[in-house]
């Protein structure tokens, strides 16, 4: 667990790292999109997925080539890319290809391009299971995630209307067939 | 390849596919604008010539070869402008490298129109300066592939399946009149400044990568190049390319071939008062190896590269009858160095560079560089 949270600790920081203005500095984007400090003007999509990337992302060239992997997999979400993310948006409620867009990336063929870690936010509920276990169910989709939560995290009343940020796990192994997340906040609307 | 209504279709066609989308109207300034750039400066201890052939005792010389700023700006999530300019030699040529609008078609396919870099070969579209491990780009990609080579078009660039990429543009030609006994065709580039439009010219490249860490690639271009001009003849310029590349445990082998052909290199030649050759040959092999790995899982990210390069190139291969070959436009350089990597994208280089020629000229220079991309 220990080395979830770090992981989830180093992609919060890249992410806030790459989206925090340099004359406003603030919480990182993934904080802004839904929680109390979210910009009024732009409502959070239904669901995000962050990509974090090491490599070749300086030329023009490689980045059409990284924004057209993604795309042929997201299944109509929108990918926008920074200098060490990808972020693939999806405004309304639909099913995510997590996996799909998780291996768009993390199975290329680019010589210098490295999928570092993901992170994933959608509006659900998460619904207790037995012995501590829960699933993580995305609003009018039925789509389901398992998902752990850490004490640290406050966990929700059963059926009430979050927005989750989870590090999703499972897409290094061989067998990357069960991704789960890791929930990093839980926040009630 | 001519067209009088070659930026009537441009326009027609951005205008067609370029519906906006105002669905991310809502972002912030700073989520659309992104900024990026590279530069390098050099020591070489004898300066080449502008013809990129051998002199006696050239001088040492320093330059801040290059320093480019590019932007992007995301209109929408599937449009987007993308620029550099180049500020060579200390800034005292301004160059504008490419700027082009971009529009996503479909998931793996997009538009764009502009000032596009040619793709020909592996390094005119990737030529920043930590990409390559010499202090100078290969000669080859000087002399025969004229780097950086942008003109004005459009076309379509995008992917088929995960492993095959492509380009294919519709560009504006090459201007024959600066075509050179020594350079070949790089003095024919348009740069996109008031360049002649009379003649077009086609090109496209296909890159195949496969899991192992191969990658394979092939280009071709094809157009008329005397733009009207009468008195230049029928100028056509066909070049063809392929490449291969393998990288695999801080093995790095590559291997480059273009070849070039002239139509009308006669009466060109004869025009021209120089000897244009009819066909052009290069090609390199190189070979590195990085000592410190930083392919390796959780290495530092430093690289030390040790590399060496054999080129050989020929503007003059093949030459019009009634002309003679210039024995000092055959040209053979072994290049053998360092490239130290503290970060990804930050290179210091030394190489050795050893120069022949049919003349049996030599010479031998050694260079230093710093290299950065952000």
């Amino acid at each position: 667990m220990i080395s979830k949270l770090a992981r989830a600790a180093v992609l919060v920081a890249t992410i806030g790292s790459v989206s925090i203005p340099v004359a406003e500095a603030g919480p990182p984007r993934a904080a802004q999109a839904g929680g109390p400090a979210a910009v009024a003007t732009e409502p959070a999509p239904f669901a995000r997925v962050y990509l974090a990337i090491k490599g070749c992302t300086s030329c023009a060239h490689c980045r059409t080539t990284i924004r057209q992997m993604v795309n042929t997999k997201s299944a109509g979400g929108e990918a926008h890319m920074s200098a060490d993310q990808v972020e693939v948006r999806y405004p309304k409620p639909t099913t995510v290809p997590l996996k799909d867009v998780i291996h768009s990336l993390a199975e290329n063929r680019l010589h210098d391009l490295s999928l570092v870690d993901v992170l994933f936010e959608a509006r659900g509920t998460v619904v207790p299971g037995p012995n501590g276990t829960a699933t993580f169910k995305l609003a009018e989709t039925g789509q389901a995630f398992p998902v752990t939560i850490d004490k640290a995290v406050r966990r929700p009343t059963d059926g009430t209307a979050v927005r989750l940020t989870a590090v999703v796990d499972g897409w290094r192994t061989k067998d990357k067939s069960a991704l789960s997340l890791y929930a990093r906040t839980i926040e009630t609307n | 390849m001519r067209s009088t209504t070659f930026a009537a279709a441009l326009l027609a066609a951005a205008a067609l596919t370029m519906t906006p989308s105002f669905a991310a109207a809502q972002d912030q300034i700073e989520d659309r604008l992104h900024f990026s750039g590279y530069g390098e400066a050099h020591y070489n201890s004898h300066a080449l010539s502008e013809e990129g052939i051998i002199e006696n005792d050239p001088p040492a010389e320093v330059d801040i070869h290059r320093f480019v700023l590019g932007w992007r700006y995301d209109f929408t999530p599937k449009m987007r402008m993308d620029a550099e300019v180049d500020f060579e030699h200390s800034a005292t040529e301004i160059e504008l490298e490419y700027a082009y609008l971009e529009y996503d078609l479909a998931a793996a396919t997009s538009l764009r129109a502009g000032s596009v870099l040619m793709p020909v070969g592996p390094l005119n579209e990737f030529h920043e300066p930590p990409n390559y491990y010499s202090v100078e780009r290969p000669y080859v990609e000087a002399s025969i592939m004229p780097t950086t080579w942008q003109e004005i078009g459009l076309g379509l660039v995008g992917r088929l399946g995960g492993a095959l990429g492509y380009r294919a543009y519709v560009v504006s030609g090459l201007n024959a009149s600066g075509f050179d006994t020594f350079q070949g065709i790089r003095e024919g580039r348009g740069h996109g400044a008031e360049a002649a439009a009379e003649d077009l010219a086609g090109v496209a490249r296909l890159e195949y990568a496969t899991r192992n860490g191969l990658s394979l690639g092939g280009s071709a271009y094809y157009g008329g190049a005397d733009q009207g001009d009468s008195t230049l003849g029928d100028v056509t310029v066909t070049i063809l390319n392929a490449d291969a590349r393998y990288r695999r445990s801080g093995l790095d082998l590559k291997g480059v071939v273009y070849h070039e052909a002239v139509g009308d290199a006669d009466v060109l030649s004869d025009a021209l008062g120089a000897t244009i050759g009819e066909s052009m040959l290069g090609w390199y092999g190189e070979a590195a190896y990085d000592f410190l790995r930083r392919d390796r899982e959780g290495s530092s990210g430093r690289a030390l590269f040790l590399f060496g390069r054999y080129e050989r190139f020929d503007t003059n291969q093949d030459v019009p009858t009634g002309f003679v070959a210039n024995p000092a436009a055959n040209r053979t350089v072994i290049t053998g160095g360092l490239s130290y990597m503290p970060v990804e994208k930050v290179a210091f280089k030394a190489d050795l560079e050893h120069w022949t020629d049919d003349t049996d000229a030599d010479l031998t220079r050694f260079n230093l560089g710093a290299a950065f991309q952000f």
